[in-house]
């Protein structure tokens, strides 16, 4: 018997029955690919608003630091000494007058150029002494009394900016002798000063040199010299001379999760998994905590304290074949026979809201760094967080008969999640105002996430929570 | 609204498009699920994978060709990536002595689609599979043996044992001869 030409007729019946069959799907599975879809195109805006948050941070950074003020008299003696290409820094005290032929006076601002009156300042030698003696060679001589009176004639637009300038000044007003400043410059230019001529933007006399002169500041950033600003109100603490301190800060402000429900496994997960999605919506809460920071170096920080985080998910659930049957119960005159008679029964859908709620108490580490400039500042911070307590309380769709069924601990209840919610990794950005020296404002956003699923490995379900929040708070600084 | 117009309103981000989209080719593309999953289970979550992919790589189509051929290959593909750890040449191997009953055209074209469907979906995951990829896709043994990583004689053999196997479904059924 020749099988070929039956199964071939077998195989062209089932391809013409089935190659364009049609068949209707399940309801579920369109709401299921719309929410997948919704999932896959917020993914990417959470990696943006990281990445965002990021950028935000380095900019920031970058901005403090670059433009951090250096207050000059704060620092201790004089310039640091370093090798010959370390940069070399003036300010306003420090005043280098040179010799009529070839000298360099540097003028910090117009007016904060000082008389050359013999007084404290005066005296105080303006380039680091090692740096002259021990680098270049040069012996640093005691600034005679004299005056740049150029330097008063300055025109007002020019004042309050940083002026480098050549002038013929008299000898005696010199710190140098007239043979040491060729060395001075050679030193100069070994420092990798760039000296621009632009003769134009000064009166006659003047040579406008435009320094490009950068300092290292204590802790190697590159930072630009510029006027020192006042702080007028005197509201900031005073970190130059008290490099350490210790905050204590409380916050409260809106939280919100961001759930992850994934199914391994068997297709019945799978669709427990949907049922899981369709009913559960997203959680909006708040925090709030106590905070302890201690700031050393002036920059660095180590915070601990408690957090608690509360939020509430929206549980719905329609059940469209709902039965309820009315009965009334009585007892029978003169028997004990208790007769039920059906009174009434209702069809249609049941309707189920709950508002899930879950809450965490955690213990927050974290080591940052922060920089200010004026009364403003940032701060950024990471570390771990230590889950203390975690309540959960509310309704889902249980495994067992996809009715809703509680889960609030206790007994006859869902076992659906663990009793701890474990570490969490955390990381977050402070921007802080001083409103007086020992007091601040801060707004501090921030995410969480918890490392291990909630659930225990006996559900069939593994679900994992995001926690992005915003803390605004208070900081007293002791 | 004519097709490509709705393929671009959904490249837009359109959703209601998006539904209009998936309502047109779902019952066709959750036969072809069917005709490979286990179960309607599984074939839905085929359908959802596979509709998910649809709209996530829309923009690789380029209107050229049959737009349902494309969103089709996407479930099959999809179905095989379901089933690819089977080992094929390890299914069951029983059928060889079985008598060779040839099936009866007419009494196979009275089933209905949806009792096809069920015989289709008694056969071992191997079979299936190449049964469905040759016998109704239309796919030689060749692409076959390339899609899923086998040898062309292993697609072959299968595929004679698919046709046996569903002999003797026929025969419980009383449609051969």
């Amino acid at each position: 018997m020749n099988m070929d030409k039956p199964e071939q007729q077998m195989d062209q019946i089932f391809q013409n029955r089935l190659k364009d069959a049609s068949v209707q799907p399940p309801s579920f599975v369109w709401p299921a690919v719309e929410k997948e879809l919704r999932q896959r195109q917020r993914r990417p805006f959470v990696w943006w608003w990281m990445g965002g948050a990021g950028l935000v941070a380095i900019a920031a950074l970058w901005y403090f630091a670059g433009n951090q003020a250096v207050d000059l008299s704060t620092m201790p003696g004089a310039l640091p000494a370093g090798p010959a290409q370390q940069n070399i820094s003036v300010s306003p005290d420090r005043v280098v007058n040179s010799a009529a032929t070839a000298g360099v006076t540097t003028i910090k601002a117009a007016s904060d150029v000082p008389d050359f009156a013999p007084s404290p300042a005066a005296k105080t030698p303006f380039v680091d002494k090692s740096v002259l003696a021990g680098k270049t060679g040069f012996t640093p001589v005691p600034q005679k009394s004299g005056k740049v009176a150029v330097a008063k004639d300055l025109p007002e637009a020019q004042k309050g900016t940083e002026i480098v300038g050549t002038t013929p000044v008299a000898a005696g007003n010199s710190i140098f002798s007239p043979t040491n400043t060729g060395e001075l410059q050679e030193s100069l230019m070994a420092a990798n000063t760039q000296l621009i001529t632009s003769p134009e933007l000064l009166p006659a006399p003047f040579t406008l040199l435009q320094p490009k002169i950068s300092h290292p500041s204590p802790k190697g950033w590159p930072v630009k010299i510029i006027k020192k600003k006042k702080d007028k109100n005197g509201n900031c603490y005073d970190f130059a001379s008290h490099r350490n301190a210790l905050l204590l800060e409380g916050f409260i402000g809106p939280v919100s999760a961001s759930k992850d429900l994934s199914a391994l496994g068997s297709s019945e997960n799978k669709q427990y998994l949907i049922k899981r999605q369709q009913t559960e919506g997203h959680g909006w809460g708040f925090n709030g905590g106590l905070r302890a920071t201690y700031l050393f170096r002036e920059h660095f920080s180590v915070s601990a304290g408690l957090q608690y985080d509360q939020f509430t998910e929206v549980f719905s659930y329609a059940d469209p074949n709902s039965i309820y049957v009315l009965t009334k119960a009585s007892i029978i005159p003169g028997t004990d026979v208790i007769k039920l008679d059906t009174v009434d029964i209702y069809f249609g859908t049941e309707q189920t809201k709950s508002f899930n709620r879950y809450s965490f108490l955690d213990i927050p580490l974290s080591i940052g760094y922060e920089i200010r400039q004026g009364r403003g500042g940032i701060r950024a911070q990471g570390g771990a967080s230590i889950n203390l307590l975690f309540h959960k309380r509310g309704t889902i769709i249980s495994p067992l008969n996809d009715k809703p069924a509680q889960f609030t601990p206790g007994k006859g209840t869902l076992p659906v999640f663990n009793t701890n919610a474990g570490l969490s990794l955390q990381g977050s950005v402070q921007f802080f105002w001083s409103l007086e020296p020992r007091t601040r404002l801060f707004a501090e956003p921030y995410f969480r996430k918890i490392l291990d699923p909630v659930t225990p490995d006996s559900h069939p379900l593994t679900q994992r929570y995001s926690i992005w929040g915003v803390r605004l708070g208070m900081a007293k600084i002791f | 609204m004519n097709e490509e117009a709705l393929i671009k309103s959904c490249l837009r981000g359109s959703t209601q498009h998006q539904r209009e989209l998936y309502e047109r080719f779902a019952g066709k593309m959750f036969a072809v699920c069917l005709r490979y999953a286990r179960n309607s289970a599984d074939a839905a979550d085929m359908l959802q994978d596979g509709f998910v992919k649809v709209f996530t790589k829309l923009d690789q189509y380029h209107f050229q060709g049959s737009f349902e051929g494309w969103v089709r290959k996407i479930m099959v593909n999809t179905a095989l990536r379901t089933y690819q750890r089977q080992r094929f040449d390890m299914e069951h191997t029983g059928f060889e002595s079985l008598p060779e009953h040839p099936v009866d055209p007419d009494a196979l074209s009275k089933l209905a689609e949806e009792e096809l469907l069920a015989i289709i979906a008694k056969l071992p995951d191997g079979y299936r599979v190449i049964f469905n990829l040759v016998a109704i896709e239309g796919y030689s043994h060749a692409e076959v043996a390339q899609a899923l990583g086998i040898q062309e004689s292993t697609s072959r053999s299968q595929l004679t044992k698919a046709r046996r196997w569903l002999v003797e479904q026929m025969e419980t059924l009383k449609i051969t001869l």
